[in-house]
């Protein structure tokens, strides 16, 4: 089964995120902090981070950018952004930017979206990355 | 010559050759109180100018000679004129002279207008001993008096007729100085005065075209222009827009904006000088409508609107001065000032002060940028979040119902969820409204019984606390009476919403327990308000900064907070003229306690006093 780490400060995001990926058959871990991403990402097959945790700073955008340059994550597990924001913003742009995130290496989902929409994107991304269906 | 004559002459000229060699203003009033000194064979001489401070007029220091104790002291005295408040104010009241032999004279003389306000810088406190006679002249000019020249404790007996007649020689020089250096005053004071005008300008409710016109009427007013003109960049980069303007003769309509992108090479080639400007970013100025015509970017293509015509430009235009607005090398705008009203042209002066109010003029467009590009984003991010939050939740839902059996303990769940945004959204819209709200609301008070305002609320706060969580009155709470408007009403609504949503918020997710009380403190007639939780309560290293501005924190599961709540309660309860408090209670929570100041109403100045 897939494991995906789910990232967000807010319950109102993990609580109906988390049931449907469940109810798609993946295993889901629920985290609200910067810290606890850190500490459980090695584990997961996918990374669904909320960009800004807790939402006054990026540091969502900040903890995968530490992930990657420790080499922490294996390089097929995709990483999803969600953020109400856009990631042309200047505010996200500028942590991308800050924390060297190349374009390529993550999907940006911007809240809300459907769920069915981040389902797609998981598979899509383990496909692109691991060249099969990992799901 | 006759021997009058040349007594009359030769003090101005020793003025006069003083005056030219001074440097400075300072140096110029340093000039007249030697000259007095020298001509009355005096060792003190003072010189007060008259200025103007909230429409009064008063006189004050100018330069001294002869006083030995600190300077500033001497600075700080004034008099004003139109309370014969004091000799000098007498004097300059009354533009009449004054000569006195000795204190004693003084004393008996003027009783009803000495206040001996210089006694102790100039006579160490002893006038009786050490002020031996004094004369004070009025300077005026054309009837209205520019200051008062007083020469005291003459050598070798009282002031001769000598005396007087070489200080009242330097009456007329010293009223053309006197009078040169209030009108420095005047502009100097415009120019000092601007930044608080424009704040004020900006702060009232932001609508953008009067915020232009108001910028414009600040600078026509502060350089004494008849006509002047903001012209700010489009959002293109490509045109000079006409955003606000005053004394243009004709009309606006139909007059094509200036084009500054892409920028020609050739000056010629530049379509109008406000472009020129822009373009070349360099401020330009012309002191007759030839000159301007000589420019090689001139067309005039706005005369008829500024000046009713072409011909008649010609004929009105008498100055101009145009500087760019320039933010970190990015072109604004052009500000633009032509005619002044009390001269034929612009002065060096003023094409300073020009520049100097474009600067002000670019302070307050970038702050309108700022928040345009970062407090509103932020503002925005802060209020999508809760709608975004319950946007998923609500097809989560409608997943789960269309399922054939949907888990009702998720349905739950999903519900109780939804509080939470809910409640933060309507706190948030609430705190961001008191702003607005303070602004309008009737004065009528009315009696508000403050235990039944509290129970009133409970029935909003529980439908959005979450399950678990109960927001009660606490025991003991009792009946307290205090006369409130409208708007206070609203106020403390706010207040209530805010503190109940933050002890919501830490509460434990089980069983917690909220308890709004009012009480008053027996004999004192004190009364207050509190709101008390059985969360974690406040770290003592955060207590200090919990009522700040945008300082907040996160609670797991919940939207984030603005950082304005509860600024925002205090900044009301400070309007209220009450205070607030926090403190942790045991065994654990925190409880926030309003202050309400014994006979409120009656200190607080609007009507009956509040009373159980």
């Amino acid at each position: 089964m897939v494991k995906v780490l789910l990232a967000d400060d807010e319950t109102i995001f993990t609580l109906p995120v988390g049931d449907f990926l469940e109810d798609e058959g993946f295993e889901v871990v629920r985290v609200a902090s910067a810290v606890e991403v850190l500490d459980r990402a090695a584990a997961a097959d996918v990374l669904v981070i909320d960009a800004r945790l807790p939402s006054s700073k990026y540091e969502g955008v900040d903890s995968v950018g530490k992930l990657l340059r420790s080499n922490r994550i294996r390089k097929d597990v995709p990483i999803i952004f969600i953020s109400v924001d856009p990631d042309t913003d200047e505010g996200p742009a500028a942590a991308l930017q800050q924390c060297k995130i190349p374009a390529g290496r993550y999907r940006w989902l911007t809240k809300p979206f459907e769920h069915t929409r981040l389902a797609t994107t998981i598979n899509s991304e383990l496909t692109r990355l691991r060249g099969n269906h990992g799901h | 010559m006759t021997k009058a004559a040349s007594r009359k002459i030769a003090p101005v000229q020793l003025l006069e050759d003083k005056l030219s060699r001074a440097n400075t203003f300072e140096d110029m009033a340093k000039s007249v109180v030697q000259t007095g000194a020298q001509v009355a064979s005096s060792p003190i001489c003072t010189f007060w100018r008259v200025y103007t401070e909230e429409g009064k007029r008063r006189l004050r220091l100018a330069a001294a000679f002869g006083v030995k104790e600190p300077y500033t002291l001497a600075q700080e005295v004034t008099y004003d004129i139109n309370r014969r408040d004091g000799v000098t104010g007498y004097v300059a009241s009354e533009m009449k002279s004054v000569l006195v032999r000795s204190f004693e004279e003084l004393r008996r003389k003027y009783a009803f207008c000495h206040r001996g306000k210089m006694d102790v810088i100039q006579w160490k406190g002893q006038p009786e001993r050490r002020l031996r006679n004094l004369y004070a002249v009025p300077v005026s000019l054309g009837g209205e008096v520019q200051g008062v020249l007083k020469v005291e404790n003459r050598k070798g007996g009282g002031f001769t007729k000598h005396d007087i007649a070489k200080v009242d020689a330097l009456r007329r020089p010293l009223a053309v100085f006197a009078k040169t250096m209030r009108m420095l005053d005047a502009h100097e004071q415009r120019l000092i005065e601007v930044p608080a005008k424009l704040a004020d300008a900006l702060v009232r409710p932001f609508e953008t075209a009067q915020l232009m016109q108001e910028i414009v009427d600040i600078t026509a007013e502060t350089l004494d222009a008849k006509v002047c003109s903001l012209w700010l960049v489009d959002e293109g980069g490509r045109n000079l827009i006409h955003r606000a303007s005053r004394g243009f003769a004709g009309p606006l309509e139909g007059v094509p904006p200036y084009r500054i992108s892409p920028a020609p090479k050739e000056d010629k080639d530049i379509k109008g000088i406000t472009a020129w400007v822009g373009i070349r970013r360099k401020p330009f100025w012309a002191n007759s409508h030839a000159e301007l015509r000589k420019h090689p970017s001139w067309r005039g293509t706005w005369d008829p609107a500024m000046y009713g015509g072409k011909e008649a430009a010609a004929r009105r235009f008498h100055s101009m001065c145009a500087v760019p607005l320039l933010l970190n090398n990015e072109l604004l705008g052009v500000l633009k000032v032509e005619n002044p009203r009390r001269a034929a042209h612009f002065t060096l002066a003023d094409r300073r002060k020009c520049e100097l109010m474009a600067n002000y003029v670019v302070i307050l467009l970038a702050l309108t940028k700022q928040l345009r590009l970062q407090l509103l984003p932020s503002m925005a991010h802060t209020l999508k979040s809760p709608a975004a939050g319950i946007a998923m939740m609500l097809d989560q839902l409608s997943r789960e119902l269309a399922k054939p059996s949907p888990d009702l303990d998720r349905l739950r769940r999903y519900a109780e969820e939804i509080k939470k945004p809910v409640f933060a959204h309507l706190t948030m819209s609430q705190t961001i409204m008191a702003e607005v709200s303070a602004r309008v609301g009737s004065q009528q008070t009315e009696p508000t019984d403050l235990l039944q305002f509290l129970k009133a609320q409970l029935v909003q706060l529980n439908q959005l606390a979450p399950q678990g969580i109960e927001v009660v009155i606490a025991e003991g709470s009792q009946p307290y009476s205090v006369p409130l408007n409208r708007l206070e009403r609203t106020w403390l609504e706010i207040v209530i919403f805010n503190l109940a949503h933050n002890a919501i918020r830490y509460s434990p997710p089980a069983g917690g327990r909220v308890e709004l009380e009012c009480r008053c403190n027996g004999d004192d007639r004190r009364a207050f308000l509190a709101v008390t939780d059985q969360g974690p309560g406040v770290p003592p290293e955060n207590q200090d900064h919990i009522f700040e501005l945008y300082y907040h924190t996160v609670v797991k599961g919940w939207p984030a907070g603005t950082g304005m709540g509860l600024f925002e309660v205090k900044r009301l309860l400070n309007q209220l003229g009450w205070s607030i408090c926090q403190r942790n209670v045991s065994p654990h929570g925190a409880r926030f306690e309003i202050q309400i100041p014994e006979d409120w109403r009656a200190e607080h100045g609007k009507g009956a006093a509040g009373g159980r």
